[in-house]
Formats: C-alpha cells, structure tokens, sequence
C-alpha cells in the first residue's frame, strides 16, 4: 500500500525554473507543505547540474523550458537535455517535471519508462494542491504521466509478466522477483509504470493493487 | 460533371508544370508563415503562460494565508477566472504549435480531431492511430494538419449530426478518412461541392500530395497522400 510522504519529512528538495517568480512561487508553496524541508534553487541547466552531484536531494522539480547558462535562451531541449541526463546518472532519483511543455516529454518517453526513481509531470495548469499531489507520488516512487501522452494502451512485456505472476498465479514481490530473475525493487518498479499505463493512482480508501487487477481485466491483460 | 472537372485538373497540372517556379515562391510563403505561426505559440508559452502560472501561485499562497471567508471568496473567483484564462491560453498555442507534430504524429492528428470536437463543430470521429511510432523528421506536417481539419469541417458543414467519421492512419505518408453520411443527397453535395475541388486542388499544389476521393452511394472515402 502506498502512503503519502509525512509533511514534518526533512527532505531536500531542488526547483528548477528560470522564471525568478515561477521559482518563489513553487519554493513557498513547497515550504508551507513541508516546512522541515531544505529547498535549493536553480535557474539553469549548469547550475541544477551542479546541484544534483553535490546535494544529496530527495526530489528535483524541474522546469523544460530553461537557458543553458546564465543569459543563454531558454530552450525545451535544453530541459530536456538536463532531465536525460539527470535519470541517466541517478536512477533513483524522484523528480517532478513542471511545466508549461510537458508534452514535449514524448521524446523521452523510453528513458521514463526505465526511470527507477518516482516521476510525475505536473502540467502548469494545475492547482496548487494537485501540484503538491504530484509531488507527493514522486516522492513515494510513483509514476504519473498524462493521458493524453498516448494514443492507446502502452504496455511493456515484463510489465505484463508482473501482472501475470500476481493475479493468475497469486505471487507476492519477492516470488515474483525471484521469478523474474530481478531485484524486488524494480517489480515495485513495474508496478508503478503498469499503473501508470492503466491510469490506477493513490485515492483515499482505494487498494491500488486491486484497482489495477480489476482495470488489467477490463483491458484483456489478463484472463 | 465529371469530364469537366476532369478538364479543370489537366489544366491546372498544365498550368502546375509551366509555372514551376510560382508553385516553389507559394509553397516557400507558406513555409514561412508556418515557421512564423510555430514561434508565435511558442511566444504565448514562454511569456504569457508563464506570467499566469506565477499570479495564479502567489493568489493560492495568498490564499492560504486568509482567514477572513470574505477575502478567500473573492481570491477564489480570481482563481477561477484565472484558470480559464490559462486554458484558452494554452489552447491557442497548441493550435499555433502543435507539440507532438515533431515527435509523435498520431499524437498531433489526435490532439487536432479533439480540438475539433472541443470547438464544438459537432463532429464525432473514431480515430485509428498506432500506439507506437518512430521519430522522423517534421516536413509538411503543420500544414498537412491544417488540410486535415479543413476537409473534416467541410465534410461535416452540410449536415454535423449524420456525418460519422473514422480516420485512420496508414502509415506516414497516407491518412483515409472514411464519411458515412444519412442519405445519398447530402453526401452529393458536400462529394461535389467547389470547396471540396478547391481543397483538393490546394492541397496537390502546397504539399505536392494527393487527396482521392471516391464515393460509393451515401459513403464518401478520402485518401490525403503526400
């Protein structure tokens, strides 16, 4: 079952936005929720760069659209650049991509796909509470990736596997690692991206584990 | 009817091959404004929507703080307003540049056909595009998008509620469109109205592409190659 993150956690937190009041406005919001919480701020790629090698951070909120330097032009590539390389260099790190380009992520759709750590995309449209939401799935490793980033069901194979492992022959994580020849954590791993797929999120009194077999068998995943 | 506009193309394909350079100045102006289109939406994202997001944080922040219900209603009516503004916003700079034209063209043609169906032209289309899809370089895509729409609302101009439409996409370079209309008649008149001849016309002549159409009783099929 998954929890949300307490707000007395003493986290470390990185926000990512070239925007001087985009960047206020995230950090206050971010404190008020977690008043324990170290809050760093970057406003280029350079700089947040620096920051994840030297921090050891528990979440990164990243704006796409932001300047190689200090004036340089804000460019999505340049966000996009940064975000590959940040999950190529640490797997595990949780990060939330706000933004006003999220669809632009379409391009690193495979390297989200094998992303290890939480990953949500928090579009710039939403409310301050869904924003703190998706922060809060990031953080518990979660995935959340928006509908309209796809044009049907996208289900990887071994997400499939895990599936099947659980629900047809009643397998809990570690059996089905052992099965899978894989480390527990990325049949935890899995689970997030498959309910991701299936659009099965955290919601009051619900069983995510549950939900996912019931929307597995509604789409023919399973028997 | 038909021999006639049988004539009408060959005069044009005449009129195509003498006026090469012509054809290449159009097909560059449309380039252009195209080019200029995309920058303009991508303006609106960096700029205007950013400025609404930062107002809309410190108005939620502000809220927060408030204790009096009179203050908290009125920030919330900001909010609300707020939040429209930041959705037209951002609708027309999908529609100035589309996202996923570079990377994910089923996706840019899905979030076009939504576009059309939020605008309220009551046009209801089954959509059938392949999940995954390689990238290839953008050509003509924006401008193709564009003819897509247009040839849709047409279709659908002469009689919105009997019209039902699928789209599929065959691969990159082929999408068919298949309309079934109520009767035989409304069909005729939209198969053989003279925009339909001029978008077809048109587009041969921007895109270099081709749009067949071939009709079977109440059943019109058009096939957009390019």
């Amino acid at each position: 079952m998954n929890q949300s993150v307490p707000t007395s956690a003493e986290i470390t937190i990185l926000v990512v936005d070239d925007h001087a009041s985009v960047l206020s406005g995230t950090v206050n919001i971010l404190q008020q929720q977690y008043p324990n919480a170290e809050i760093f701020t970057a406003q280029t790629a350079e700089d947040a760069q620096a920051q994840v090698h030297q921090q050891k951070l528990d979440l990164v909120v990243l704006d796409l659209s932001i300047p190689e330097k200090l004036r340089d032009q804000a460019q999505i590539s340049t966000g996009i650049q940064l975000l590959r390389t940040m999950m190529q260099e640490h797997a595990a790190l949780n990060i939330v991509v706000q933004s006003a380009h999220v669809k632009s992520l379409i391009r690193l759709k495979p390297a989200i796909n094998t992303h290890e750590g939480g990953f949500t995309i928090a579009d710039k449209s939403l409310s301050m509470q869904e924003m703190l939401t998706k922060v809060d799935w990031a953080l518990q490793g979660l995935m959340f990736t928006p509908k309209e980033m796809r044009t049907g069901l996208e289900v990887k194979p071994e997400w499939l596997e895990v599936l099947n492992f659980a629900f047809l022959e009643g397998l809990q994580d570690r059996a089905i690692a052992e099965s899978m020849n894989i480390s527990e954590r990325t049949v935890r791993n899995y689970w997030t991206k498959v309910q991701d797929a299936l659009g099965v999120y955290p919601e009051e009194g619900i069983n995510m584990r549950i939900q996912t077999e019931i929307r597995a068998r509604e789409e023919g995943l399973i028997d | 009817m038909e021999p006639c506009r049988d004539q009408f193309i060959a005069i044009l394909r005449v009129f195509s091959f003498y006026h090469k350079p012509t054809q290449r100045a159009i097909q560059w102006w449309f380039h252009q404004q195209t080019k200029q289109t995309f920058e303009l939406g991508e303006l609106i994202r960096e700029g205007l929507l950013q400025e609404t997001f930062s107002l809309r944080r410190q108005l939620e922040f502000l809220q927060a703080q408030q204790a009096e219900e009179s203050s908290t209603r009125f920030i919330k009516q900001e909010l609300q307003e707020l939040e429209q503004i930041y959705r037209q916003l951002e609708q027309v700079a999908d529609q100035l540049a589309p996202f996923y034209l570079e990377h994910r063209w089923p996706l840019a043609i899905k979030q076009a056909m939504q576009r059309l169906g939020r605008d309220g032209k009551g046009l209801q289309i089954s959509l059938v595009l392949p999940v995954n899809w390689d990238y290839q370089p953008p050509q003509q895509d924006q401008l193709f998008l564009k003819f897509l729409a247009e040839l849709l609302m047409m279709a659908a101009s002469k009689d919105p509620d009997s019209s039902l439409i699928e789209l599929k996409l065959e691969n990159r370079q082929m999408i068919k469109v298949k309309i079934n209309y109520r009767n035989l008649a409304t069909r005729k008149v939209v198969s053989d109205s003279e925009e339909i001849r001029h978008l077809r016309l048109a587009f041969n002549f921007l895109t270099k592409g081709k749009i067949n159409q071939q009709v079977c009783k109440s059943q019109v099929i058009y096939s957009l190659s390019w």
